[in-house]
């Protein structure tokens, strides 16, 4: 990203100064910070970026299906802001990585065609001293939780980074004389069939080519997202966004450990 | 709901109650004590058990209650923090804390766990609620054998009694509940801003720079808490971050966790196992299938 200011406050210099001197703070649960210590990273402290963006206008054609590319590269741009500014704190932490990334947007009262996007996540570095930072030298993010991040460990991947693609499509109304012909009858909107197909193809495409530059081999726990923010019914978000992962330098092909099969007495 | 207490009536109606749940609470402890072994406690039977296995029990269910006022007038829509409502914030866990504390030494436990922590933040004052389960040795032989923190102050620790044993066996333990607090009123926009920039993706740099000061604010302030409670480290910070119920311009950012500390030569990593749980989801009968 090119606008991408350095513009961390000076509160977060102190703050982050701070911690560099042992202190840690960390929104992972006790299994996490376990689990995290147990594939060698210690936490060194909770990151956040975030945003406040103006997202513009766009006229929609009330008959046609189309891509919002205004809406899309708002959202784009208002999310990599949030992301590129906790990773400069992690980075300035000298973090190997960040993990447990939570990515939301907030919309004000007071704020109109505004909203606050905010990426917050626990800075981690190894202990080992070996840099497990990804191909372009930044600290992996990962949306995985605690536990998921062991298990991925077990399997000889690292994350590379929170990979994300998003489209805001404008899916076209029914003119009215199609409306009526349709009253009654079994029939397949194809109109909206093929303006949602074409809308999560296009999220999820964005989402592999970020992975592909970073020369992932895979993106896991991906989940799609459809969202209509402030927008009405016909204008819809799709994020598709995932954890790429690459295989972890100098791992010793060890196979992952047998999971027993237990039957529990919980209800 | 009960209607939200008018200015100064309220405040006043809550010390007075304040006042005498303090003379009920000095009458108590002159009572004469039936049998120092009894318990009343919140937890789970599978707790209990976890604290037995490191010589613990629970003792009692505490409380600390700690109410301050807000000056009128601190929520108008202006520039900058407001600090008032920050100041109260602190000053009411402050005290709760210190009610907590004098009830857990009453008993003579060594912590507090499961802390639950309940804010309410209203125009006028500030309430906060803290209760859990006071938790002592089982008996001197155990606490020495399995438990031997020696804590100069009871600890208080808003994980539940499982992680407080699971991080225990790990080497860390908890120290005090601590927070940051920041309340901040959103930056204005002079219309011929707003109108400039009603059709343009752009960011809005100065409200975003509000938020981030008052966060870092927030954070800056735990950082300190933690290292003033002697702890080196912070787990599941809980964050609060939303726009105030009654003033829509001002965002409230809490954070709020337990402070801990290595108190092993080294940290003992648990046993962990895959495991693949075979149970099926629970099937219930609705009623209205029956008929």
């Amino acid at each position: 990203m090119s606008n991408v200011p350095s513009d961390l406050p000076k509160d977060a210099g102190a703050r982050l100064a701070e911690l560099e001197h042992g202190l840690f703070t960390s929104d992972l649960s006790v299994n996490e910070f376990l689990l995290v210590k147990q594939v060698g990273f210690h936490p060194l402290g909770l990151v956040m970026g975030s945003s406040i963006y103006h997202i513009g206008l766009q006229k929609r054609s009330w008959g046609s299906s189309q891509e919002l590319t205004t809406l899309t590269s708002a959202m784009y741009n208002a999310r990599e802001l949030a992301m590129n500014r906790m990773e400069e704190e992690a980075d300035q932490l000298g973090a190997d990585g960040v993990v447990g990334v939570r990515l939301d947007v907030n919309f004000y009262e007071w704020g109109h065609d505004s909203a606050e996007f905010i990426a917050v996540g626990t800075a981690v570095k190894s202990e080992d001293g070996q840099s497990y930072r990804n191909s372009l030298g930044k600290p992996f993010t990962s949306d995985l939780s605690g536990q998921d991040f062991w298990t991925l460990a077990q399997t000889g991947y690292m994350p590379q980074a929170l990979v994300m693609g998003t489209c805001v499509y404008h899916i076209a109304h029914r003119g009215i004389g199609q409306a009526i012909g349709q009253i009654g009858q079994n029939g397949e909107l194809s109109n909206f069939t093929q303006a949602m197909y074409d809308a999560r193809e296009l999220a999820m495409k964005r989402m592999q080519d970020e992975a592909n530059n970073l020369g992932a081999s895979g993106v896991v726990g991906m989940r799609l997202e459809e969202k209509s923010h402030q927008w009405g019914e016909h204008t819809i978000e799709f994020l598709s966004i995932g954890t790429a992962v690459a295989p972890r330098r100098g791992f010793d092909g060890t196979p992952p450990p047998r999971p027993t099969t237990i039957i529990s007495f919980d209800n | 709901m009960s209607t939200p207490p008018t200015p100064l009536g309220g405040v006043q109606n809550e010390e007075a109650d304040l006042r005498d749940l303090g003379r009920a609470l000095a009458e108590a402890e002159q009572a004469p004590v039936l049998d120092a072994r009894v318990t009343t406690s919140d937890l789970s039977l599978d707790e209990i058990l976890l604290l037995h296995s490191v010589g613990l029990e629970p003792a009692e269910v505490v409380f600390g209650v700690g109410c301050v006022s807000i000056l009128t007038g601190v929520w108008t829509w202006a520039v900058g923090a407001v600090d008032d409502a920050r100041v109260a914030f602190h000053a009411a866990l402050n005290l709760a804390k210190e009610n907590i504390r004098s009830q857990v030494h009453r008993t003579g436990a060594l912590g507090v766990v499961g802390v639950e922590v309940e804010v309410d933040m209203r125009p006028h004052a500030c309430t906060v609620v803290i209760t859990g389960t006071a938790v002592r040795a089982m008996s001197d032989e155990a606490s020495h054998s399995h438990f031997r923190v020696k804590y100069h102050n009871a600890f208080l620790c808003d994980l539940s009694a499982r992680d407080f044993v699971v991080l225990g066996n790990a080497g860390w333990y908890p120290l005090d509940l601590v927070a940051g607090a920041s309340f901040v009123h959103a930056p204005r926009r002079s219309l011929g801003t707003a109108v400039g920039q009603a059709t343009q993706n752009i960011e809005l740099t100065n409200f975003t720079e509000t938020l981030y000061a008052a966060r870092e604010q927030a954070m800056g302030e735990l950082q300190s808490r933690i290292s003033q409670a002697g702890g080196t480290g912070l787990l599941d910070a809980k964050i609060v971050d939303r726009p105030m119920r009654f003033a829509s311009h001002v965002v409230e950012f809490v954070v709020y966790g337990t402070a801990v500390r290595m108190l092993t030569a080294e940290h003992t990593h648990p046993q962990v196992s895959m495991v693949v749980p075979l149970d099926d989801a629970v099937r219930t009968f609705e009623a209205t299938s029956l008929d």
